[in-house]
């Protein structure tokens, strides 16, 4: 257990202090912080509107000011005189003069060169209710008689998916967020597997290029060095996520009381993010992760020298990219080839969760899907394992598959000479 | 002490070892020599546990040779290789600890140990920084830091330098003073020759001769004549057992069939009294190697 955790902080740590890892790392948070630095200076100068109200009735003007919001801001000012020199020194964007008889109307001037022009439908609107107010007083109406007239006719709208021929009810806008969620999921599945798969390939590749494998292997077994260095690729991962999650509190706690950030997360339906599509998702990204790695582990110990350590990578890079175009073709539709893809390893990794998301699928399709990864992914380490040991005696020029066979080759013997 | 014991190892239908058997007592230094495929390095992959045997068994102190022995063993591939961009103090900590040692225990022991390989170099540089030459020390420094009883060293000596050699070669004998039981390669008869106690030689997976030098040579005979005198070329040519003639320094240099036919000659060229020359010795390794090497089913 002791080798295990030297070989498992040798790749932590030296994948830690590594540039390539620190700039995965740090570019997202980086865009990220672009991106807020933007949205921060819009919204700074989507200030509101600066109107006059001018009125011979203060009630009504006290009214309307009341009316203000994050795009119009009203004043009242007493007269029409004092209004204007505002406007002619260009304190103020507009002046609405609004008179009561016989009934209210208003006459709106505004600057030409105003930072922020006033939609007159608001002001229609804003006026509309407080003439229909002052009716409805002169009309003696009560308030649940008011209530009454104002209510619109109610309707009452109910998304479905299609699920085995039965119609099962969807949020209306999760829809939209499901597409958004897959595109989403798709990159980040891809990325991070392709990401760590490369790293690992490559770490491994290099050891034994360099023939360090044969020095680490009469020091450790395969097995313990093969586990150690999954579990410091993990942990890498694992410590970017805490990095976003710690990058993610600092900005939100610095962020929660701003107006752009609640108005952006107002329209975001979060309830997918608790649902079971997303549980599934991130098991299928779990046990993605851990198959290309394992993978990799593969790939690259299959390497002769140091100039194949790219060849080593490439298996992961193909299949990785297979799986991204096929999540991309799920999101324009589904087919065959797709309802295939979805229970083949390595790619339904991506594909599987898309579908999901686009409800081309069910949840038993789906955890069916995930039970053949799981499988895959026991049986693979197993072999992998294997082979891992015979590979370090693997020496030569030829192809990537007649390594394979001959590494194959030799496990078997090994296996039988054991038995 | 390590007993290898009837050691059989077949790919396919190659035979790579057959019945390899040799013991190496705590202390003792043995040579593995061979030519290219003779299986030498399959023999260290056994060693080494990379490797299966179809029968046969490595006892090691009394036990099979098992992955518990891994912090005991020493291992030095054919082919050296360290991270370029591990700073030296680093790469030495990396193996010690994976062959069991504390890192303190390591830290406090580099500098001697730097030290006594001259390196030259901090402890802070990266080894892409070094020299050739002081990577090579470097890695002897990954391979014996932990004072390792079972040391396996395939080819240590090819790439070296002289002064690096001899370096080496202080390094494996600190080592057998320890108690440390050695097992190394090497094309070069002479360095063998000069550190070896015990020597195997593999020719197609077969123990073709096994034995300390000195035995080995006098196994040979002493069929080997240096000879300066008054007899001439013919004279010699002409003398039965006398079965090669070339020319050394002044004299010649006779293979002899026989060892006796030396009396006789050492009788003939001192009729006359006084000669500069007359040495009768066993083959020299080189000459055993090439004989064995070259013989029949090579």
């Amino acid at each position: 257990m002791h080798k295990f955790w030297v070989v498992f902080s040798q790749v932590y740590k030296k994948n830690l202090h590594s540039g390539s890892w620190l700039f995965l790392v740090l570019s997202p948070l980086v865009f990220a912080g672009i991106a807020g630095l933007v949205g921060y200076f819009v919204a700074q100068n989507v200030a509101p509107a600066q109107v006059a109200v001018v009125s011979p009735a203060p009630a009504l003007s006290q009214a309307i000011v009341k009316t203000s919001d994050g795009d119009v801001h009203f004043r009242a000012y007493s007269s029409a005189k004092k209004a204007n020199a505002a406007l002619n020194r260009e304190r103020l964007d507009g002046v609405l003069t609004v008179t009561t008889t016989p009934v209210i109307g208003a006459r709106y001037v505004e600057r030409s060169n105003a930072d922020n022009s006033v939609d007159s439908t608001t002001l229609t609107a804003t006026l509309s209710r407080l003439k229909l107010q002052q009716t409805a007083a002169s009309l003696h109406l009560g308030a649940p008689q008011l209530a009454a007239l104002l209510s619109p006719a109610k309707v009452t709208t109910k998304t479905v998916a299609i699920e085995d021929g039965q119609q099962v009810a969807k949020n209306s806008s999760a829809a939209a967020v499901n597409r958004g969620f897959a595109g989403v999921l798709t990159i980040f599945i891809m990325v991070i597997t392709m990401v760590y798969g490369s790293i690992l390939a490559q770490e491994i590749a290099t050891e034994k290029g360099s023939r360090i494998m044969e020095i680490l292997l009469s020091s450790v077994s395969a097995t313990t060095q093969f586990f150690g260095k999954l579990a410091g690729i993990l942990a890498l991962l694992v410590t970017q996520f805490l990095a976003y999650v710690v990058a993610g509190g600092v900005a939100w706690f610095w962020l929660r009381d701003r107006d752009f950030v609640k108005s952006f997360l107002a329209h975001i339906d979060f309830s997918i993010l608790g649902s079971q599509t997303t549980l599934i998702a991130v098991l299928f990204f779990v046990v993605g992760v851990m198959t290309y790695a394992v993978l990799a582990a593969l790939t690259g110990s299959l390497v002769s020298n140091q100039e194949q350590v790219q060849t080593a990578v490439m298996p992961i890079s193909m299949l990785g990219l297979a799986g991204y175009f096929l999540a991309l073709v799920a999101q324009s539709g589904n087919s065959p080839l797709l309802q295939v893809a979805s229970y083949v390893p390595f790619l339904n990794i991506t594909v599987m969760p898309v579908q999901l998301a686009l409800d081309h699928v069910g949840f038993g399709a789906a955890w069916l899907s995930l039970g053949v990864a799981v499988v895959f992914l026991i049986v693979f380490t197993w072999v992998v394992v294997g082979v891992y040991r015979s590979n370090v005696l693997v020496y030569s020029d030829a192809n990537f598959m007649k390594r394979l066979r001959t590494s194959f080759s030799i496990w078997q013997a090994e296996r039988r000479t054991k038995g | 002490m390590l007993e290898v014991k009837d050691l059989t190892k077949t790919f396919g239908k190659m035979t790579a070892v057959s019945h390899e058997s040799f013991t190496i007592r705590p202390g003792e230094i043995m040579g593995v020599i061979g030519q290219n495929g003779a299986g030498k390095t399959t023999t260290f992959r056994m060693l080494l546990n990379f490797l299966t045997p179809d029968s046969g068994a490595i006892i090691w102190n009394g036990q099979p040779l098992t992955a518990d022995a891994y912090d005991q063993i020493g291992y030095l591939p054919e082919e050296r290789g360290l991270y370029p961009k591990m700073r030296v103090e680093d790469q030495i900590v990396y193996f010690a600890r994976l062959r069991g040692m504390k890192t303190a225990d390591i830290k406090a022991r580099i500098p001697e140990w730097l030290e006594h390989f001259q390196v030259k170099g901090k402890r802070t540089d990266k080894i892409k920084d070094l020299s050739k030459g002081n990577q090579q020390k470097v890695q002897l420094i990954a391979t014996l830091i932990h004072m390792p009883k079972l040391v396996i060293l395939d080819e240590p000596f090819s790439g070296l330098d002289p002064v690096n050699a001899s370096l080496l070669q202080d390094g494996i004998e600190m080592l057998r003073d320890n108690g440390a039981a050695i097992i190394y390669s090497s094309h070069d008869m002479g360095n063998v020759e000069a550190i070896s106690d015990h020597l195997v030689m593999l020719r197609n997976g077969e123990v073709v001769l096994n034995g300390t030098v000195d035995a080995i040579r006098q196994s040979f005979g002493r069929t080997k004549l240096f000879l300066e005198s008054p007899l001439t070329r013919e004279q010699l040519a002409a003398t039965p057992g006398v079965t090669r003639i070339v020319p050394h320094g002044a004299g010649f240099e006779l293979t002899l069939s026989d060892p006796a036919v030396g009396q006789e000659l050492f009788a003939r060229a001192t009729a006359d009294g006084y000669i500069p020359e007359f040495r009768q010795a066993p083959p020299t390794l080189d000459e055993i190697f090439r004989m064995k090497a070259g013989a029949k089913d090579a």
